[in-house]
C-alpha cells in the first residue's frame, strides 16, 4: 500500500490574532505534480513550510513520508529532507561561494569522500541540462534572476530528491525563461520519478502540465481538482474565477 | 505648518525617540564604568604615591574630561547611529528620499538637521547623566574600595577639577553628537545600493562614528589641555 | 513578560545547541575558520591600528595633564600604558570591533536568513549551526581576540609616538619606568579581557542575527540590537573582569603561588 508524501489531519496555523490556514485535511500521493493555487495571502507558502517541518502547527497533525513530524528527531528530520528538497521562492544562493560551488556544495557536505572534481563535473552536467548559459565561476549576485531559479533547481537536483516542494518557480521570470522552468518541472517528473509539489499563480501552467490542483482559499482547501488537464469548469464559481481570471475578484 | 514650528516639532520628535533609547541604557553603563575607573586608579595611585586620597579628585577629572563624554557618545553611536544610518538607507533605497525631493521638501529642514540637532543636544545631556552615574557610583563602592569615608571622598571629590573640565566634556559630547549624526546620515544616504545592503550601512556607521569619536577625543583633549592651561 | 520567557528559551537553545556543536570536532569546517578569521582581521586591521594608536595618545595626553602637578613626568610612560593594557586599550577598541567584527557577522548572518539561505541549508539536510554559526562564533572569537591582542601593542606605540612628538620624550625615558609599573599581572589581566570580550562579541553577535527577525527590516534591527548588546556586555564584562581578576590574584597569593 503507498504511503502519502503529506498528510495533513484538521492542520490550523495561527500569526497571532491572523488566522493563515484552518483545519486543513488532505493527503499529497506519491508520483503526482501537484499545484497548490489560490490566491495571494491565503497561506499557500505555509502550507509548504508546514509539511517540510519548517513550521509548526497550532492544531492538527502533519505525517512527512508517513512519519508525524510531532515524534520528529531533528537528525531524522534532516534525513529525510535530503529525499524531500524545498527550492524557496527566492534563490537563496550562497552568497559565499561561485555558481558551480553552489551547486556541488551539499553533495560535497553529504559525501565528503567524493573528489570535488568530479561533483563540479556532475553540477556543470545537471546545470548545462537545465539549460543553464552564463559561465560556472560567477558569484550569485552576478547571476539574472532566471540564472539564480536554474542554479537554485540544479542544486537541489544533485541530491536525486524523491519529492521536490517548489515555491513559485516562475513568478518574476520572463515567458522565455518561465517555458524553460515549466519544462524542467515535468522532465524532472517524468524522467527522475521525481513527485513535485509546486505552489503557482500560473493557471496556464497548472492547467497544462499538473496532475493535481489544490486551490485554497479564506485559510481553508477550496477544491480539489484531480485531472487538471481534462478541466472546463466547477460547480463552484469562485474556482472558475479564478481559473479564467487568475485572480478572484 | 510655518518651517520653524515644523522644524521644532520634528527635533521634539527625535528628541524623544533617541533620547529616551539611551537613557537607561547610559545609566545602566555609568553604573557599572564607575566601578571599574575607581578600582583601576586605586590599582595605580597605591603603587605610584602610597596615598589613596589622591583616588576620588583624579578619577572624577578623569570622568569629567573623558569617561563621561567618551562611553555615553560610543554608546548612543551603535543606539542611534546605527538605527539613523539603516533609516536613511531605507529611505534612500525605496525612493522616499527622491519623493521628498520631487515634492520640493528641503532634506536638510525635515531629515537632517532636526536629527543632527537632536543626538548633538542628547550627547550632551546623557554624557551630563553619565558624569553624575560614574561619580555616583565610584563614591558609593569608595568606602569597601578606598577605606575611606564617603564624608572624606566628597570633600575630595573636585580638589583637582575646575569648571573648564565640565565644559569641556560636555563640549566633547556635543562634538561627538554631531560627528557620528552627520555620519551615519552621510553613509547612509550613499545611493547605488539595494534594501538588502542596509545591515551593511549600519555597520559602517558604527564603525566610523567611533573611530571619529576615538580621532576627535584625542584631538580635542589637546586642544582643551593647552586652552584652559 | 512574554518576550523575556520566549528570549530566555531561545537562548538556552542556542547556547545548548551550540556548545553541543563547537567541541564536536567532525562539525568544525577548519578551511571556512580559517578563511573567515582572516578574512575579518583583514576587514578590521587598519582600523584597529589606527584607533589603538589613538588612544594610546589620549592616554598620554591625559595624564600628561595630570602627572604635571606632581612633576612625575618620569612615569607618563609607563602610567599611560598601565592604563591602556589593563582596561582603556580593551575597552574602546573592543567597541571598535563590535562594530567592525560583530555587527558586520551579524548582517551577513541576518541577511542569509532573510534570503531563505538558512532554510536552504536545512532543506538540503544539512546543519545551519554547523555551516554558518560555528564557523563564524570561531571565527570572530579568534579574530576580535588576536585584534584585542594587536591594540594593546598598537596603543603602547601610539603614546610613545605622542610622548615624543608633543612632549619631546625620548625612547629610553618613555619606557625608563615599565619594569617598575608594569607587572606581569598587568599583561595578564589586559589578555583575559581580550579573551573574555573576543567570546562577548561573538557569542552575541551570532545570537542576535540568528534569532532575528526574517525580513529587510529584520536585519537592520539585528544589526543595532548586535551593536548595542555587544557594548553593554563589555561594560559589563569589563567590570567582571576586573574584579574576578583581582580575587584570582588574591587567591594566587594567598596560596604563595605569586609574591
Amino acid at each position: 500500500m503507498k504511503t502519502p508524501i503529506i498528510s495533513f489531519r484538521n492542520v490550523s496555523k495561527r500569526y497571532g490574532n491572523q488566522e493563515v490556514l484552518k483545519n486543513i485535511t488532505v493527503d499529497i500521493w506519491p508520483g503526482e505534480l501537484t499545484f497548490i493555487m489560490g490566491p495571494s495571502g491565503v497561506g499557500k507558502t505555509v502550507f509548504l513550510r508546514l509539511a517540510l517541518g519548517f513550521e509548526e502547527p497550532d492544531e492538527g497533525e502533519i505525517h512527512l513520508a508517513g512519519i508525524p513530524l510531532s515524534e520528529m528527531h531533528i537528525s531524522e528530520l534532516s534525513a529525510i529532507r535530503v529525499r524531500h528538497i524545498f527550492i524557496f521562492q527566492h534563490p537563496a544562493l550562497f552568497d559565499f561561494l561561485t555558481v558551480i560551488e553552489n551547486v556541488g556544495f551539499p553533495l560535497l557536505e553529504h559525501h565528503p569522500d567524493m573528489d570535488p572534481p568530479y561533483v563540479f563535473e556532475k553540477a556543470k552536467g545537471v546545470l548545462r541540462s537545465l539549460g543553464y548559459r552564463g559561465t560556472f565561476k560567477k558569484m550569485p549576485d552576478q547571476c539574472t534572476v532566471g540564472e539564480a531559479k536554474l542554479v537554485s533547481i540544479a542544486r537541489a537536483l544533485m541530491l536525486n530528491p524523491k519529492v521536490m516542494f517548489i515555491d513559485e518557480p516562475t513568478t518574476g521570470l520572463d515567458e522565455t525563461t518561465r517555458t524553460q522552468v515549466d519544462h524542467i518541472l515535468v522532465n524532472t517528473h517524468r524522467m527522475k520519478q521525481c513527485s513535485c509539489i509546486v505552489v503557482s499563480h500560473d493557471v496556464n501552467s497548472a492547467l497544462t502540465i499538473g496532475d493535481r490542483i489544490l486551490f485554497f482559499y479564506d485559510t481553508q482547501l477550496h477544491a480539489n481538482i484531480e485531472n487538471p488537464r481534462k478541466f472546463t469548469s466547477h460547480p463552484d464559481p469562485l474556482v472558475n474565477e479564478f481559473f479564467n481570471h487568475g485572480e478572484v475578484f | 505648518m510655518t518651517g520653524r514650528w515644523r522644524f521644532s516639532r520634528l527635533l521634539l520628535e527625535q528628541l524623544y525617540l533617541h533620547g529616551i533609547r539611551g537613557l537607561w541604557v547610559v545609566l545602566l553603563a555609568a553604573i557599572f564604568t564607575g566601578q571599574v575607573i575607581i578600582a583601576e586608579y586605586a590599582y595605580h595611585i597605591r603603587y605610584i604615591m602610597h596615598e589613596l586620597t589622591f583616588v576620588p579628585p583624579f578619577a572624577t577629572s578623569m570622568i569629567l574630561t573623558q569617561f563621561g563624554p567618551l562611553l555615553a557618545c560610543m554608546l548612543m553611536v551603535s543606539l542611534s547611529g546605527a538605527a539613523i544610518a539603516s533609516e536613511t538607507g531605507l529611505m534612500r533605497s525605496t525612493e522616499q528620499w527622491d519623493a521628498l525631493k520631487l515634492e520640493h521638501i528641503s532634506l536638510w529642514s525635515f531629515y537632517i538637521w532636526p536629527r543632527i540637532v537632536a543626538c548633538t543636544c542628547i550627547c550632551i545631556a546623557l554624557t551630563l547623566l553619565n558624569m553624575a552615574g560614574q561619580i555616583v557610583s565610584f563614591v558609593a563602592i569608595s568606602p569597601w574600595e578606598l577605606g575611606l569615608s564617603w564624608a572624606k571622598v566628597i570633600d575630595t571629590l573636585f580638589d583637582m577639577c575646575s569648571l573648564s573640565d565640565l565644559i569641556q566634556g560636555l563640549c566633547k559630547g556635543a562634538f561627538f553628537g554631531f560627528s557620528y549624526s552627520s555620519i551615519a546620515i552621510f553613509i547612509g544616504a550613499q545611493p547605488g545600493h539595494s534594501s538588502a545592503d542596509v545591515g551593511k550601512r549600519s555597520t559602517q556607521a558604527v564603525v566610523l562614528g567611533i573611530f571619529a569619536i576615538i580621532v576627535e577625543d584625542f584631538l580635542l583633549s589637546y586642544i582643551f589641555i593647552h586652552l584652559f592651561n | 513578560m512574554i518576550n523575556l520567557r520566549q528570549e530566555t528559551i531561545q537562548l538556552k537553545t542556542f547556547t545548548l545547541e551550540l556548545a553541543s556543536r563547537l567541541f564536536r570536532p567532525h562539525t568544525q569546517h577548519w578551511n571556512m575558520i580559517i578563511i573567515g578569521t582572516l578574512r575579518m582581521i583583514r576587514t578590521c586591521l587598519v582600523m584597529v591600528i589606527l584607533s589603538s594608536l589613538f588612544v594610546g595618545g589620549i592616554l598620554v595626553v591625559v595624564f600628561q595633564h595630570h602627572i604635571s602637578f606632581f612633576r612625575a613626568d618620569s612615569i607618563l610612560g609607563a602610567f599611560a600604558s598601565s592604563a591602556l593594557l589593563r582596561e582603556v586599550g580593551p575597552l574602546l577598541v573592543g567597541f571598535l570591533l563590535s562594530g567592525q567584527c560583530g555587527a558586520y557577522v551579524a548582517s551577513e548572518i541576518a541577511t542569509m536568513k532573510a534570503t531563505d539561505q538558512l532554510d536552504t541549508l536545512s532543506s538540503l539536510g544539512l546543519s545551519d549551526m554547523d555551516l554558518v554559526i560555528v564557523p563564524r562564533f570561531v571565527s570572530i572569537f579568534m579574530a576580535t581576540t588576536f585584534s584585542l591582542m594587536l591594540s594593546l601593542a598598537g596603543g603602547i606605540v601610539g603614546a610613545y609616538l605622542v610622548a615624543a612628538s608633543l612632549y619631546d620624550m625620548s625612547i629610553y625615558f618613555f619606557f625608563s619606568k615599565f619594569q617598575w609599573l608594569i607587572q606581569w599581572s598587568s599583561l595578564w589581566s589586559g589578555f583575559y579581557k581580550c579573551f573574555a570580550f573576543g567570546s562577548a562579541i561573538a557569542f552575541i553577535s551570532c545570537y542576535t542575527s540568528y534569532t532575528a527577525e526574517k525580513s529587510v527590516q529584520g536585519v537592520s534591527t539585528a544589526v543595532q540590537k548586535t551593536a548595542i548588546r555587544n557594548m553593554m556586555a563589555l561594560i559589563i564584562l569589563d567590570t567582571f573582569t576586573t574584579h574576578t581578576f583581582r580575587g584570582l590574584m588574591f587567591v594566587l597569593k594567598y596560596f604563595g603561588v605569586l609574591s
